[in-house]
């Protein structure tokens, strides 16, 4: 059993299936994320572990103990909220103090704890200030003090950095990651931002519909995934569906009539329909030679989207548009140019996930 | 220039209607009355030596005034808190037929609802009813013409304006600020005594200060319930005036109950305020 | 169609005109039944004066602010206000060849030259005939111990003020000697639990049995019957104190002469006998045919009803209403 337990858990109002029967293991240190759109739940699971909200079915262990039944005020936790949900008519020092207060720690302790907690997020020059006298990105470092200066058994953060701009963003999470590190805190971190799930997780849970689509290490995730519906939520996909023929040792897909793309993956039996998919990566372009991969997809350029660092060709196949990452020593294209499409589609081990 | 140009209806208007009778009762309380109440036209301090030197009407009258008012202040604030909360944490739905319902009195005629309180404190009133029912009481409490029937008759005035106030102060707290107190430890009465309490401070304050303004005004009130016997400022103003025809002297009244009200007002503002926000209770090292 | 629109336009032309020469009286009266009882006859006085009536609701301090602001022709008053009108010179003498009827009426109605009484209330004792018996006689049964607490008497009011001065004449003193009457006051003051400020509330002690026995109006004991609250009324010994009507003519205003008018037309024998059939007051005016009409009626009972010395009283209304407070009122 994990830091963090979720046995069996389902959330419903009236006929509202918010989570359906959810099970989920956090081991102690692991920082895990909880991805997916809005309204798929993520964000009723994690208020549920911290008891914000009451499960309709189903138990919660946090440490080993059931705390299915204990008030949001008896379990040991800290919640990072998205708003930050700092105390506006307190200071900084009382807002991250009010916990050790309410557990009558003795005032020398509570001065260095709390001090401790500051410095640690580099706020203790700020200490008298009022929330509404700090930036955004202070008043996030203040909300994450407050959570852990009690030494909570796990860290819940619920879309914590949603409501920074995006270059604090990115070093916020550079921040809370080195946080986590430093005071190995299990740690559950709601996001709907696949980016920054995938570069701070030890583990990714994906949600649909009240139901975890898939859990699994971020690289697994982005490479592997279960589901169309991961693959399209998780970085980009360009989908194929046809049917997959076996090609001497490796296998293909067949498209159209005179098309067929080179796949890899378990799942599917040859002469079935599947579907596969491609990351912009990792498709090369190439100028059709007059005899040559004559059943390889070809499509026409559109344009060259330039983004500094890297630049993606938008590229129409038949009547659909996908993006390619452009390869800095392949051949430059323009628009209007026909090119064939070089890859290795990934098969998705179930088709019946495919819509 | 246009700033000024568009303010300026509501200054001549302010200053038509409130400002300048305003001055006139000042003026008026250094005036002196004719033995017919014909106003002299000579400066005298006659009036406030009359009022201030009498314990009729500093004791009795002043005093008992602005005590009964705080007192009913005191109900208004904690009945009106307690229904404003309660409102606050309904469902929206339900919400709406709430604040309907508070405000629905505020639409019928003071002197109505201050008579069918009468009918509901009376010896024979539904109150009495129950509490001789229950065996609470062996006979009919005199419920009525009394200062506690002027006290629960300025509660029932000024409770939807305490609600009110206090009620748009709840609403814009975000819920998440007490859910974040749980989060660090808090029982949910922890987390409203630190929390939404001190927050709703400008609400309370706002509450307040209407309840008491309105309370020490009454007139109606302390007229139909207290049964002739509990004096009050401005009935005693409404009766120097209609009756000893001294008007000057009313008017006297009038600005010492105007002055009080303000400085007690000022210093109750100042004391709330230095009270609800004790930011630097622990120091940071 | 043209000859039709010339004659309208004419006939408006016409009316007004004719409007335009009308004159306004304008009236201050007590307001409610009291003036629904003076308009009854005003249709033939508006039209052989070739005048229109306009009735405000104003009496008392408003009444005379309103005169002294020369922005009423007619005022109403009680006695109180009508001497401080007259000391403040708000008041036209009344001409005795216009207000002819002045010598029809009784000599208790002439208030002055500057304004006269049109009617007469009784103040007695209003009693429950269940708890009060037999039927009091006397101002001072009031005063009788077995009605502690259940006694009631307005708070300082015209007829208060009577009763406080024949307290005091009862007891050596008088409008000049008033400290008798306060004492005999005060005693009256400790056994009343309410000193009423609304007749409806009046009522209601009564229907409740909270009060027995309480000085009132005779026509509002009349009315309390109707509203099924069966009380009896008696006129003590000493006798009813007069609840007294004055009207004036407003000094200053450019219509005089009509509202000389209007105060004889007031003192006529149709407005007169109004005030006994509509209101229950008794007329002043004396000789009216008032068969029928259960008002009382007559030279002996208005030369009964004690109306103390006002021109006294005026001066020392202020002190008076004071001592009231600390003396009557505080317990």
């Amino acid at each position: 059993m994990g830091q963090i337990s979720v046995n069996r858990v389902s959330k419903s109002w009236g006929s509202f299936v918010a989570l359906d029967s959810i099970d989920l293991d956090v081991r102690e240190g692991e920082f895990l994320s909880v991805l997916g759109p809005s309204g798929c739940g993520k964000s009723t699971l994690l208020r549920i572990i911290a008891g914000l909200e009451a499960p309709s079915g189903g138990e919660i262990h946090l440490a080993g103990r059931n705390v299915t039944r204990d008030p949001v005020w008896k379990r040991r936790i800290g919640f990072v909220f998205q708003n930050f949900a700092l105390w506006p008519h307190l200071s900084v020092f009382r807002n991250v103090s009010m916990g050790l207060e309410l557990r009558r720690t003795p005032a020398a302790e509570l001065r260095k704890r709390v001090n401790d907690a500051l410095a640690m997020v580099q706020l203790e020059a700020l200490a008298d200030r009022l929330p509404s006298q700090l930036s955004g990105g202070q008043q996030q470092r203040v909300a994450l003090a407050r959570a852990i200066v009690l030494k909570p058994e796990v860290l819940l953060l619920d879309e914590p950095l949603s409501a920074l701009d995006k270059n604090l963003r990115q070093d916020m999470q550079v921040e809370l990651k080195t946080l986590q590190q430093t005071l190995g805190l299990t740690t559950v971190f709601v996001t709907h931002d696949q980016e920054e799930a995938l570069s701070l997780s030890d583990r990714v849970v994906v949600m649909n519909k009240g139901v975890i689509e898939q859990l699994d290490t971020p690289d697994a995730i982005y490479n592997r995934p279960v589901s169309e519906y991961v693959a399209r939520f998780v970085g980009e996909a360009f989908f194929f569906r046809g049917r997959v023929e076996e090609r001497g040792a490796t296998q293909g897909m067949r498209l159209a009539e005179d098309m067929v793309i080179p796949v890899e993956g378990a799942g599917q039996r040859a002469g079935r329909d599947g579907v596969a998919f491609v990351r912009p990566e990792w498709v090369t372009l190439d100028t059709p030679q007059p005899h040559g991969d004559v059943e390889l997809p070809r499509g026409v350029v559109d344009r060259l989207m330039f983004f500094g660092q890297s630049s993606d060709y938008l590229v129409t196949l038949g009547n659909r548009q996908m993006r390619v990452k452009r390869r800095p020593d392949a051949p430059k294209f323009r628009a209007g140019d026909t090119v064939i499409l070089r890859c290795q589609a990934r098969l998705l081990p179930n088709a019946a996930s495919a819509p | 220039m246009k700033t000024s140009a568009l303010v300026l209806p509501a200054v001549v208007i302010l200053g038509a209607f409130f400002v300048v009778p305003l001055i006139w009762v000042v003026i008026l309380s250094f005036l002196g009355a004719g033995p017919t109440g014909e106003v002299q036209h000579a400066f005298t301090l006659g009036n406030y030596v009359r009022f201030l030197t009498d314990s009729y009407y500093v004791n009795d009258l002043l005093l008992r005034t602005i005590r009964l008012a705080a007192i009913a202040t005191v109900f208004s604030v904690v009945i009106g808190y307690l229904g404003a909360f309660v409102i606050a944490r309904a469902a929206p739905t339900t919400q709406t037929w709430m604040i309907l319902l508070v405000m629905l009195p505020l639409w019928v005629n003071l002197v109505v609802r201050t008579l069918s309180l009468m009918v509901v404190l009376g010896r024979n009133g539904p109150v009495n009813q129950i509490l001789v029912g229950l065996g609470i009481t062996a006979r009919p409490l005199p419920l009525l013409y009394n200062e506690t029937a002027v006290v629960i008759g300025m509660v029932q005035v000024a409770v939807p304006f305490v609600v009110l106030s206090v009620f748009g102060v709840l609403q814009a707290i975000p819920r998440q600020l007490e859910q974040a107190a749980m989060t660090v430890g808090a029982t949910p009465l922890a987390a409203f005594r630190r929390v939404t309490l001190p927050l709703s401070v400008p609400g309370i304050l706002a509450g307040s200060v209407l309840a008491f303004g309105i309370n020490v005004e009454s007139f109606v009130v302390p007229i139909l319930l207290g049964g002739g016997r509990v004096r009050f400022m401005s009935v005693a103003a409404y009766e120097t005036a209609t009756v000893s025809n001294n008007l000057p002297f009313a008017a006297t009244i009038g600005v010492i109950l105007l002055i009080v009200t303000m400085v007690m007002l000022g210093v109750y503002q100042w004391a709330v305020r230095s009270a609800g926000r004790p930011a630097t209770a622990i120091q940071a090292a | 169609m043209g000859k039709f629109l010339a004659a309208m336009a004419i006939a408006l032309a016409t009316t007004l005109s004719a409007q335009a020469q009308t004159k306004e009286l304008v009236v201050a009266a007590f307001g409610g039944a009291y003036t629904d009882a003076l308009k009854k006859n005003i249709a033939r006085f508006e039209k052989d004066n070739d005048v229109k009536v306009t009735f405000v609701p104003a009496s008392g301090a408003d009444g005379l602010a309103k005169a002294m602001a020369k922005e009423i022709d007619v005022v109403h008053a009680d006695m109180a206000w009508a001497y401080r009108g007259e000391a403040q010179g708000a008041f036209e003498k009344l001409d005795p060849n216009i207000v002819t009827n002045l010598d029809k009426l009784y000599p208790k109605a002439r208030f002055s030259e500057y304004g006269v009484i049109t009617n007469f209330g009784e103040y007695g004792i209003a009693y429950n005939p269940k708890e009060v018996s037999p039927a009091p006689s006397s101002w001072l049964d009031l005063w009788d111990a077995k009605y502690d607490g259940a006694v009631s008497t307005a708070g300082f009011d015209a007829a208060n003020i009577e009763l406080l001065v024949l307290m005091a004449k009862l007891n050596g003193g008088n409008e000049d000697n008033i400290d008798p009457g306060f004492k005999k006051m005060a005693e009256l003051g400790k056994h009343i639990t309410v000193f009423y400020s609304q007749h409806p509330q009046l009522l209601d002690l009564f229907r409740n049995n909270e009060v027995v026995i309480a000085r009132w109006l005779r026509g509002r004991v009349d009315w309390a019957n109707k509203q099924g609250v069966s009380l009896g009324f008696a006129v003590p010994k000493e006798g009813a104190i007069g609840l007294v009507s004055t009207v004036h003519v407003v000094k200053g205003r450019p219509n005089t002469e009509l509202a000389q008018k209007f105060v004889n037309h007031l003192l006529s024998v149709d407005s007169q006998t109004a005030y006994a059939s509509d209101l229950g007051y008794t007329p002043a005016r004396a000789g009216l045919d008032l068969k029928g009409v259960k008002v009382p009626y007559g030279e002996e009972v208005v030369g009964s009803l004690l109306i103390a010395d006002w021109k006294k009283i005026v001066p020392k209304m202020d002190a008076w209403k004071e001592r009231w407070e600390k003396e009557v009122v505080a317990r």
